[in-house]
């Protein structure tokens, strides 16, 4: 049966936000995280009528990015560019807001954290954990198997418990 | 999760989240690459830009390949990036520096004194005018235009690219007359001028596809468009 699906700027409305948050949460600095959100709806423009409706939009969404991040890794890594790219990301421009400031520290310790999963934890544990989605769906995204995202998720969540504990140690130093 | 753990999740939960400049910027930045993208489309189709399900990256390097294709609108949004989002649009911009410096093309969307149809534009070659109101005049005006218009126009220049790829070339010739009653001197003018060229060659009008490819190339022969236009009637 054929399913309806919204037009490419109705996704784009609804999901930037999601689609953003996330290049950001598997680690895409700031750089160039206009180019990966870019390719990202790019891929969607270009496969939306392919777009079957058998996984929720976030899920196939969610499984374009990861993709798309994921080769946005390998470039970077084969250039050894990721010095370059931190180095690159720019300063605050403006005396910013105390709330934008907390906001900005929040999600600086939380990169500093997501970066000691290792790449399949920490797509399994941005997911689960802060989008909130189910393991099933989840599963879906990145063409798992319940059973491995399950124990993916179990793995994540203790790594992330230990950063988190060596984090709040050396806070105390 | 223990909750310190748990609480640091929650707490950061939202702290990645984009701004409106950001959703604005990358829709821009959208825009004009599916604009360019879809003028390169006929020739990526030869070396299998659709084949996702084996291999979407490598289709994705093709179209890196097609830079210099995707490089006039991703220039000409540069100029609208430019302007202030909260800026009323569109507005009308006083200039005295030369539109087209062939040695720093910087993208000049709208030129009022070009010629008002791309048919005007071809004729204008075999009549030369005395005071040629080219996009080299001294001093012109020029309207920057609004995202919204970027985006019709990107939807414009995609359907006349589509109809032309399914071999529709009746169907792109009406929508590129759409997007030149609708954006006479659009921020796509230069892309809906070379697919004109590419729908007249495949619509067998290889006398007015000629003369207005020779225009083209007069106008803009530094177009990164200028070899499509070059080779639109010699491909089979």
């Amino acid at each position: 049966m054929p399913v309806e699906v919204a037009s490419y700027e109705a996704i784009y409305d609804e999901h930037f936000n999601f689609v953003w948050r996330n290049a950001r949460r598997l680690g895409v600095p700031e750089a160039s995280v206009d180019d990966v959100v870019q390719d990202v709806f790019l891929v969607v423009h270009r496969k939306l009528s392919q777009f079957e409706g058998r996984s929720s939009l976030h899920t196939w969404l969610y499984g374009i990015l990861v993709r798309v991040v994921r080769d946005h890794r390998r470039s970077q890594a084969r250039r050894t560019a990721k010095a370059i790219a931190v180095a690159a990301e720019p300063e605050e421009p403006e005396p910013t807001p105390l709330d934008l400031l907390a906001k900005r520290e929040a999600a600086r310790v939380l990169e500093g954290l997501l970066d000691e999963l290792d790449e399949e934890k920490r797509e399994v544990f941005v997911l689960v954990e802060l989008e909130q989605l189910s393991v099933a769906d989840v599963a879906t995204a990145l063409g798992l198997n319940v059973n491995t995202a399950h124990a993916r998720l179990r793995a994540a969540r203790s790594a992330f418990e230990s950063a988190s504990a060596r984090f709040r140690a050396k806070e105390k130093l | 999760m223990d909750p310190i753990a748990r609480e640091l999740v929650d707490r950061a939960r939202d702290a990645h989240d984009p701004s409106v400049l950001d959703r604005e910027r990358v829709r821009r930045k959208v825009a004009a690459e599916l604009a360019a993208t879809a003028l390169a489309g006929a020739a990526t189709t030869k070396i299998g830009l659709s084949s996702w399900s084996s291999s979407w990256s490598s289709s994705w390097s093709v179209v890196k390949v097609l830079a210099p294709f995707l490089a006039v609108g991703a220039v000409a949004t540069w100029f609208v990036l430019r302007a202030p989002t909260t800026q009323p649009a569109p507005r009308i911009v006083s200039t005295t520096t030369p539109l087209m410096d062939t040695t720093h093309p910087i993208p000049v969307p709208i030129v009022a004194a070009a010629p008002t149809t791309d048919v005007q534009l071809a004729m204008s070659v075999d009549k030369p005018n005395p005071a040629p109101t080219t996009i080299h005049s001294a001093k012109s005006q020029v309207v920057v235009a609004p995202a919204s218009d970027i985006e019709a126009e990107t939807r414009l220049i995609t359907d006349a690219q589509t109809a032309i790829q399914r071999g529709d070339f009746t169907s792109a010739l009406s929508k590129l007359d759409e997007h030149e009653r609708a954006f006479p001197a659009g921020a796509l003018t230069q892309e809906r001028i070379a697919a004109r060229v590419v729908a007249l060659c495949g619509a067998r009008r290889q006398a007015e596809a000629k003369t207005l490819a020779k225009t083209f190339l007069q106008q803009y022969p530094n177009s990164p468009l200028a070899p499509r236009v070059q080779g639109a009637c010699a491909t089979p």
